[in-house]
Formats: structure tokens, sequence, C-alpha cells
């Protein structure tokens, strides 16, 4: 066959994809929330303002917002001493407390509801120590987002600085400003689009959190996402959360837009300074003193919630047991909707592997599709932002897309169990995409004309200088997409049905029951989905391409 | 009284000593240019002196005023980093300007001054550009008018000509020379390169592992280099070991190039008032390019050399020779043939020996 077109399929396969399982139900959401409006017979701008009054979407915005900023000030408080202490200092252990540091990132959400449940819930280790209960209040809340998003600041933040020539900051000392000085207006001023990148990002992530709000904010603290939830799943009132999906979906796509233009910039300004000349060991108790507590106390503090999640699960009232553990292996209920958690491993294991093996069958042509277009023009531009919408997509208005545009024709696959994992793939695109985009830019083109010119055709270049090159990258970009998958919960809260039911929503239904039994046996389960996950971000950084010298900040 | 003095300074980096016990002095007005390999600790004399990096002992007295509790930004001294570390978020004039800032200049004085530097460093139609689209050799005089224009007391230079290439350097050094003179800077210049140092300072230390090894005016260091260290970095000549003659006959010194008549070499009588005496020690001699010529003198020693390679000189032709020792060792040096001197054909490269004549009258015994 003409390779051109075979060439074209493959680009045209990704695109294909997302315009089906992203754009379509998009489309459908905002026809259905925005019909009773400008449709024949709408109510026009009078009726949008009813509606949204109705609907509550200013207040739920607001708490949205909120909530996303007050976390991404607290990220950004601890995050940036972190960032520091990473990028310019060498001290042990540091490739270890990085390592830990990624982790909450990639913990499912129902797990870090857990730890802290486990930490600070009813029963909690902080009840049981000072009788501090701090969940379904906001605090709770924005410690969890704290705990998952110091990881991005500390990666991009940390990225920029640990490439910043420190003699930038001196010869500002040399021209006569002071330590404060010189850190305003030229370090802190360089940093400023990777800072505000990292913000953006942050911000974005806070405001479409769903499974943390669902778990620690209980009922008082309405979200956009919790509210389509409710409105989808309970209340059935499927044009109220089409409406407040669209309003998610406009915010969401002009964060993305701006995100994409800082992380533009912030690449474009720096004259990039190798880390080993910007970085040293500590000198003097005061250096070792921050690097003790603004390196090692974030990573302390985000290791505290998971080891007391791993104790809480075999911490029964009547002392130290197995006895969640083992009651995860019986029907202790003897109910007939009852979901074995065997059988929800079962389920989330066949699912992640569906979504690897099609985000990566996506992934890899798109990546290509990316790269190898002439960088800056309006097609490659077009293609990076549809590749990261996904990633401003909330999975809720994702997952409610799916309820209201594949369950009827043209599309129907209400039956089909392909919806599950075809919502995790379209979840994990945009990062398989990111972490393959970077080592693709990074095989030289001198490298594949060389090969051309010693006689290798097309076929034959990718298959002996690419996929040598990019073999550790794959990988990296499986386990990616198998650790996002398993821990995926808001989409597959949404689309699932009992039978289908994941490790997340068995967990979050353990999380919703009363009892020490339910707590003890969602914290069990949540530690062996930690487990797996850990797992993942192992492989992740094992597999990381050694010339990358940061996998984290190649996807974001 | 000097301007600046040095007492002791040591610095060491995890068990290495970057700077052991250095002591100088840099009267007001001078250029003292800081001489060594890479690693020798250069760089750290500067940052201490900066006040970048503290020192572990010894003391750095400014004007008799001690300085180790004086902030960088508050010892009036400039820095010039060797990549220069202009701001990429400003333009020119802005980079210039930042030290005006930071003294709070008001803006038409300091617009004047940008102005004016911009002049001395013949930039004047740059003060809109960009950081990134300057060439290696303007970014260079921005950050030679950066560091001049808040009128530093001291102005540092790192290795400012280090990351140019060799046409440019060259170029630059001369106008980097006469910028610093005309200005009437008091200096520090750090530099590996030999005619860098020789050609800007009044003065210049050499450096090795950390200690000022020999100190002096430039024509000084060439003309009487304390050690074979400072020698072999000035690439003074070949250097190979002399002792007595055996027998302690006739006052002559036994070099793998033949017997030298020690009453005419320099510095001899460094290694004990006679050479006859058994005792004395052998020691390292220096065989400068000069005490070569191609045509027999008097009292001069005739020598097998083969020519390497010839290069043309703008004054003559530039020879890598051979000198070649009795034991089988030859040792190499660059010299310059001249017609006007020389006088008959150039030489050319050949593989078989051909004679030269030492002057021991050139050669020179070194302390070590």
């Amino acid at each position: 066959m003409n390779r051109r077109i075979l060439a074209g399929i493959s680009a045209a396969l990704p695109i294909l994809f997302l315009g089906i399982f992203l754009l379509y139900p998009i489309a459908r959401i905002l026809a259905l929330g925005l019909a009773p409006i400008v449709g024949r017979g709408g109510s026009g701008v009078m009726g949008l303002r009813k509606l949204l009054a109705d609907t509550g979407a200013g207040r739920l915005l607001l708490a949205s917002a909120g909530q996303a900023f007050l976390s991404t000030l607290l990220t950004l408080a601890v995050g940036l001493p972190a960032s520091y202490v990473f990028a310019r200092f060498d001290f042990p252990a540091k490739a270890v407390l990085r390592a830990l540091l990624a982790i909450p990132f990639v913990l499912p959400t129902v797990v870090v509801g857990s730890a802290f449940v486990a930490l600070v819930g009813s029963g909690g280790l902080a009840e049981r120590l000072a009788g501090v209960n701090i969940v379904r209040t906001l605090p709770a809340v924005l410690l969890a987002h704290v705990f998952y998003n110091v990881s991005i600041v500390v990666r991009i933040v940390g990225g920029s600085w640990a490439n910043l020539d420190p003699r930038l900051g001196e010869s500002a000392r040399m021209l006569g400003a002071g330590r404060m000085r010189s850190f305003l207006r030229v370090t802190l001023r360089l940093l400023l689009p990777s800072l505000a990148a990292s913000a953006l990002l942050v911000f974005a992530f806070c405001f479409t959190s769903f499974g943390v709000i669902l778990v620690l904010g209980g009922p008082r603290i309405g979200t956009l996402e919790t509210e389509i939830y409710r409105q989808a799943v309970y209340a059935l009132n499927l044009p109220a959360a089409a409406l407040l999906s669209a309003l998610q979906l406009l915010v969401a796509g002009l964060m993305m837009l701006a995100y994409s233009r800082l992380s533009a910039r912030a690449a474009v300004v720096l004259r990039l300074t190798p880390g080993s000349v910007t970085r040293r060991t500590p000198r003097g108790p005061g250096e070792w003193a921050l690097v003790a507590l603004c390196g090692l106390g974030p990573t302390a503090g985000l290791m505290l919630p998971l080891a007391v999640l791993a104790a809480g699960s075999v911490t029964t009232p009547t002392g130290i047991s197995l006895q969640y553990w083992t009651s995860l292996f019986r029907n202790v209920r003897n109910s007939i909707f009852y979901v074995s958690p065997v059988a929800a491993a079962m389920n989330s294991l066949a699912f992640s592997g569906l979504a690897v093996v099609l985000s990566l069958t996506l992934g890899i042509p798109a990546a290509y599709l990316v790269t190898r277009s002439r960088k800056g023009t309006l097609l490659t531009g077009a293609a990076e932002l549809l590749f990261l919408l996904p990633l401003g997509t909330s999975a809720v208005t994702l997952g409610f897309g799916y309820i209201i545009s594949l369950g009827s024709p043209p599309l129907d696959l209400r039956g089909s169990v392909l919806l599950i994992p075809i919502a995790h793939a379209l979840v994990a695109l945009p990062l398989v995409v990111r972490s393959l985009v970077g080592p693709l830019r990074s095989i030289e083109p001198g490298l594949r004309e060389s090969a051309a010119l010693l006689g290798a055709d097309p076929a034959r270049v990718r298959l002996r200088i690419d996929l040598p090159i990019l073999r550790r990258a794959f990988l990296a970009a499986a386990a990616f997409a198998f650790t996002v998958s398993l821990g995926e919960f808001a989409a597959t809260a949404l689309l699932t049905r009992p039978e289908l039911a994941t490790i997340p929503v068995v967990i979050y239904g353990f999380l919703t029951q009363p009892g020490d039994l339910n707590r003890g046996q969602a914290m069990a389960m949540s530690v062996v989905l930690m487990a797996a996950c850990g797992l993942g971000v192992a492989a992740i950084e094992r597999l990381r391409p050694s010339g990358a010298s940061d996998g984290a900040s190649e996807v974001f | 009284m000097s301007f600046l003095e040095w007492q002791g300074v040591s610095k060491s980096f995890g068990g290495t000593a970057a700077l052991d016990a250095v002591s100088l002095s840099l009267r007001e007005g001078e250029i003292l240019a800081v001489l060594g390999p890479s690693g020798c600790g250069k760089t750290t004399f500067l940052r201490a002196t900066a006040g970048l990096e503290p020192p572990d002992a010894g003391r750095i007295l400014c004007e008799g005023k001690d300085l180790a509790d004086v902030p960088p930004h508050r010892r009036g001294f400039g820095l010039m980093f060797q990549d220069y570390g202009l701001f990429p978020h400003l333009d020119v004039a802005a980079n210039v300007s930042f030290g005006l800032r930071m003294k709070g200049m008001p803006r038409r004085q300091r617009a004047e001054r940008v102005r004016e530097m911009l002049g001395l460093v013949r930039l004047e139609g740059l003060a809109r550009r960009s950081i990134h689209e300057l060439s290696g050799g303007e970014s260079q005089r921005v950050a030679l008018a950066r560091s001049l224009a808040p009128s530093p007391r001291l102005l540092m230079l790192d290795e400012p000509l280090g990351a140019l290439d060799a046409t440019l350097r060259r170029e630059l050094l001369g106008e980097l020379s006469a910028i610093l003179r005309g200005v009437g800077v008091t200096a520090i210049y750090v530099t590996h390169d030999r005619e860098e140092a020789l050609a800007v300072a009044d003065r210049a230390a050499v450096m090795r592992a950390g200690r000022v090894i020999q100190t002096g005016r430039p024509r000084a260091l060439v003309e009487r280099p304390g050690s074979a260290f400072v020698a072999s970095f000035l690439e003074l000549g070949a250097i190979l070991e002399a002792a007595p003659a055996p027998g302690g006959g006739n006052g002559l010194y036994a070099t793998d190039l033949g017997f030298l008549p020690a009453s005419a070499v320099r510095g001899a009588a460094i290694h004990g008032a006679a050479v006859r005496d058994p005792a004395a020690k052998a020691g390292l001699l220096l065989v400068r390019p000069r005490a070569v010529s191609f045509t027999a003198r008097r009292g001069s020693t005739r020598v097998g050399a083969r020519i390497v390679s010839c290069t043309p000189h703008p004054m003559g032709v530039s020879i890598r020779l051979a000198l070649l020792g009795r034991t089988g060792r030859t040792h190499e040096m660059e010299v310059l043939w001249r017609q006007t001197e020389d006088g008959g054909e150039a030489p050319r490269p050949a593989a078989h020996s051909r004679p030269v004549w030492l002057d021991p009258a050139q050669c020179e015994m070194l302390k070590d």
C-alpha cells in the first residue's frame, strides 16, 4: 500500500478517536445544555440567567474557584521552598525523596481520600491523638490538594530553577542588590513563567477535582464537579448537568489555552545552564537545616497520610489484626449487589490493560503527528492543543458526556464494556502523548538522515533507530497509562454498573457506608491500589529515558 | 597603603583547598592579573573577594577595614562573569542601568550614564536590543558596560574573553585593556591565558593548587620565572634536567643536549657557589627559544634538531623545533625564524636532523 496513505491513516486515527470520544460528547453536552436557551423557542439571555440562577451556577463556580485558589496558594507555599532545595542542592537520598514526592500525583483520588480519612477523619490518628476531625470541612480538602499537587510545583518550577544560572542572581548582588532584591528582581522574575504555568496547572487540577471533594468535602462543599455528578446520577436532571458541564468546559478550556501559552514562554526565555553546574552540596548547619526543612519536610509530610493509611488497615478497635484484609475475600453482608473486591480487581486489571493498548495505539501516531509537522505551524499548534484537551476536560464531564451521547443512536455503546476503558484511554492519552513527544523530539534529525544515507528505508529507520531509542519511553508511557487507568474514579463513577465496578469504585462504596469494618476495608483496598500505583511510578522512574533529566516535566 | 589586602586567605571545598593561605596586596588604580591553570583557585579567589564565598580563614582588608561582615552588595565591587550573567528579561540599556537603579540614581541621570557607558564600549545603537540578539562580542561589551556603570571601587573580571573565539579575543583584548586604563579602575583580571594576563596587567600573580607562587610585573615574570612551573605555564621554552658534569670537571653542566659552560648560564649560582662542588644538586634548566640560532656562533653549543613544522608568520616563519637529546628524548619548542637576523634560506620541515646552536647565556637554571 502507498506509504503516504498509511501515514495519513495512522495520523487520522487519534484525531478520529478524539473526535468521536471527546469532541462529539462535548458537542452533545453543549447542545443539551444550551438547547433551552438558544434553540427554536428558546428563552434567550433571560432564560440563561434564570437557568444559571436555578442551578446555582454562580455559587458553584465561586466555590470551585475559591477552593482551587486557596489550594494553589498553599501548594505554592510548600512547593516553592522545596523546589529551591531540590534544584540547588545535592544531598543524600535526594533521588529517593524526589521519587517519593512524585508518588501522590499518580495516586488515585480515593486512595488519597482514604488516607486523609485515616489521618484526620473520625477515628483517625489526629482524632485519637488530639481530638481533631476535619473531614467534611474545607481544610481537609485543601490539605489533600496540597498533597496532590506539590510535586507539580517541584517538578516544573524546580526544573527551571535547576537550569537557571545562579550567576544571574550573583550578578545582581554584585551590582548592589541585596539578597531579597536580587531574588525578587532577577531569580523570581526569571522563574515567573514556570511559576505561573505550575500555578495554573495546579489551579486547573483543583478546579476539576472530584474524588477528593466527594470523599473529604462532604455535602457542604459543593463544586461544579460534584454538582454535575449529583444532577446526572441522583437528581437525573440532565439539562442542568449539561449546563454546568458547559460552564466547566468553558473555564477549563480557557485555563488550558493560557497554560499552553505560558509553558511555551517558559521554554523560550531562558538559556539553560546544566544542572551539574548549578547544584552543590549544602554548606554549614544553616543550609543543611534548610534542606531538611524544605526537602525532607514536605516528603515526610506526603508520606505521613500514606503510612497512616497502611497502619489504619491493620488497626481494628480490638487491636492489631488482619481482619479487614481477610474480610475482603468474604461476602460479609450477603448482599446481592455486593461486588467482591477480587472481582473488582479483575475488572480494574482488564480495563487498565485495554486502556494501555488503546492509549498507546492512539498515542504513538499522535506523538509522531505532533513532532513531525513543523513546529509553530497552525496544524501543530492545533494538534498539540487537541491532545492536551482531555487533560483540561474533567473526567466527570467526560463520563457525563458518554452517558448522553453514546447511549443512543447513532452510537449506542451503553451495553458495551468498552466505555470505561475508552474513557480511561482518553484521560491517559495526553500524558502518553506528552511523555513521548519529548524523547521523540530529542532524536536528532541527523541520526535518521545518516541511517537513510546508509541505505535504510523509512520503515527500517523507525525500526532500527526510533524503536531502540524510544523503547524505554514507550514502556514508561504504558506504565503511565496503566497507573492512571487503575486509579481513575470520576468517569468510572458515572459509567459503572454494579458488575463492572473497579477498585476505586468499591473503595468509595466502602467509604460512604458507616462502620469500622467498611472504613477498614476501604483502607485495606486502598493500600492494595497504592502499592499497585507505587509499582507503576517506580517503573516510570526506572524507564525514564536517561537523556531527559525530568520525566514529569516532559509530561506537563 | 594598599587598597586591598589579602592576609592568609584560605578556602576549601570538601577537603580540597581551593585557596591556601593566599596573601597579596593591590594598590589603587592597579590592574592585577591572576593567572593559573583551570582549577587552581582563581575563581574562588574572586568569589571570596566579592563576598560570594566567605573564606574559611584569613582576612580581606579594603582600605584597612576587614570585609568579613560586609555583604557583596555593599562592597562596591563589580564582578564580570565569564559567561557575563546578563539578565535575559531585560534589554541592553536596562541591564546596564541595573546597578544604577540599585544605587537609587534618578531616572534622568541613569539614562545619561547608560548612554555614556554604551558609548564607552561602542554600542550606542543597541540600547533597546534584547539580550538574545547579541553576538558574543557584543554581550561581552554589554557586560563590561554594566559592570563599570555604577563606578565600582574594584572591578573583577573572570576570564572575560574566555567565551570568545581566538580572533575576536585578540581584537577585544586591546580594546578591553584600553578601556580599563582609560577609566582608571582598580581591577583584578583572572585568566588562564598568559598572553591576556601579560598584556593587560600591571602586575601578575601566578597561582597553582590554591597558592600564589609568584607575583611580579609581567616583564619580570617572563625574564625571571621563579620556578619550572611558572616557566612551563608561561611557555617560556624547553625545560630539561641539568647536573654538574661528572668528576666536577671544568665548570660544565651536563644536560641531555650536551655540556654547557656553567659560568655563562644564568642563575647557576643558586645551585651552590661552585658547580665544581660534587655535592651540588642537579636542577632544571630553561632553554629559551631566543637561545637557538640556525647559524654557528661563538660560544654556542651545537645541538642536533629536527624541524617538525613551519608556519608562515608576519615576522618570518614560526618553526616547531624538536631538539634531539642524547638519551633519545626530544625537547620541543616554538622558535621564530627571521630573515633579517638569521639570514639565508628559511628552514623547511625535514625528516633528517640538522644542527642548531644554543647560546648558554640565554639559558637559565630554575629554582625547582
